[in-house]
């Protein structure tokens, strides 16, 4: 059996942890731990931490969840062949007093592959009960965005409808020349 | 629903292959970009993005691998173009030098407390470092599994996982 040093010891920890050393491999490893006990001293360190991020990771994660609302506005976005008269309910009432922000030139810019024709071509993935967002198309080239007091930090997402399928994603940032 | 319905019914834009999507993949994709981000906004919107991709290349998905692996590829990819845009800012009011201090490496841990240190010094790492602790310790993959995911060799993956959990060493002193 090769005998084994600390260096390739604790270079072995993570194939050791997925069982993917070989029998060989896995010997002396064995023995070099059996006999160093700086190695026996990592390989627990390690472990600990490696349980302890675990435990933080599954944590934070079982903190967050798709609420009733936000798993109606994804199934909006992704099945686009709904139809959303959205800018005709009562909170987006808000908007129309709403600070016009861009006009955003499309083509280049938007990404979307198909010009859009009229206001129906648009949904915006992004409103919440709260912040609304009214799209209003002008032109081809000219397309007026709106957005309700307060809505000031999340994205903006607004896919261009195109019979059953999203065509075009565009995606707006305060930091991006786009808002005007 | 099982994945093959799934896709076959979003390539012919059926409502409920899209709803089955969501139901079964939309919680764990949420929380595994929440993970990957650090935060619940930003996440929200990786997860509508994941799966708006979805929905467009259903068509292009050849069933090689398990459909959450597909979508979780999506994921780490607009992950990433998403870290690239935005702006890396660390808040703290934590000293290291006085940190270094009062915990000697290796001491026991309060679980309780030391999680939420631990998360926020996950916050303080490089998105590639943190990228590679959440597939390891979160999803639970073989350094040869993300390997794939990130298209690097096992070897890359390896090294990388080392230089993480140095990072967060150097970050976190006590661990």
């Amino acid at each position: 059996m090769k005998t084994m040093n600390c260096e390739a010891c604790q270079h072995l920890l993570p194939d050791d942890a997925d069982g993917a050393l070989g029998a060989e491999e896995r010997a002396a490893l064995g023995a070099h731990l059996a006999d160093c006990g700086a190695c026996r001293e990592y390989f627990a360190r390690e472990a600990a931490l490696a349980a302890q991020l675990r435990a933080t990771l599954r944590q934070q994660a079982e903190q967050v969840r798709l609420s009733p609302a936000s798993r109606a506005r994804l199934l909006a976005a992704i099945a686009p062949q709904r139809t959303h008269a959205w800018w005709h309910a009562p909170a987006c009432a808000a908007a129309a007093a709403a600070l016009i922000l861009c006009a955003a030139h499309f083509g280049l810019r938007s990404g979307f592959t198909n010009a859009p024709h009229s206001s129906q071509d648009f949904v915006c993935m992004s409103t919440t009960p709260d912040h609304t967002v009214r799209i209003e198309w002008k032109s081809p080239s000219h397309i007026v965005i709106q957005r309700s007091a307060g809505w000031k930090e999340r994205r903006l997402v607004v896919i261009h409808r195109n019979g059953t399928e999203a065509s075009g994603l565009f995606v707006a940032h305060p930091s991006k020349s786009l808002w005007k | 629903m099982d994945e093959a319905d799934i896709i076959a019914g979003l390539r012919s834009g059926d409502a409920g292959a899209a709803a089955a999507l969501l139901d079964q993949h939309g919680d764990r994709l949420l929380r595994s970009a929440y993970l990957l981000c650090g935060n619940a906004a930003d996440a929200q919107d990786l997860t509508q993005e994941t799966l708006l991709q979805a929905v467009k290349s259903a068509p292009r998905f050849r069933g090689e691998s398990a459909l959450y692996t597909w979508l979780h590829g999506i994921l780490l990819n607009l992950s990433r173009h998403h870290a690239r845009q935005t702006a890396r800012v660390t808040v703290t009011d934590a000293v290291p030098e006085l940190a270094a201090e009062t915990a000697a490496p290796g001491a026991a841990l309060d679980l309780a407390s030391d999680s939420a240190a631990l998360w926020d010094a996950l916050g303080q790492l490089s998105g590639a470092h943190r990228e590679v602790l959440v597939l390891r310790f979160y999803e639970e993959l073989r350094l040869d599994e993300i390997a794939v995911r990130l298209e690097l060799s096992t070897g890359t993956v390896k090294s990388r996982l080392h230089y993480a959990l140095r990072e967060l060493r150097g970050v976190m002193p006590a661990l």
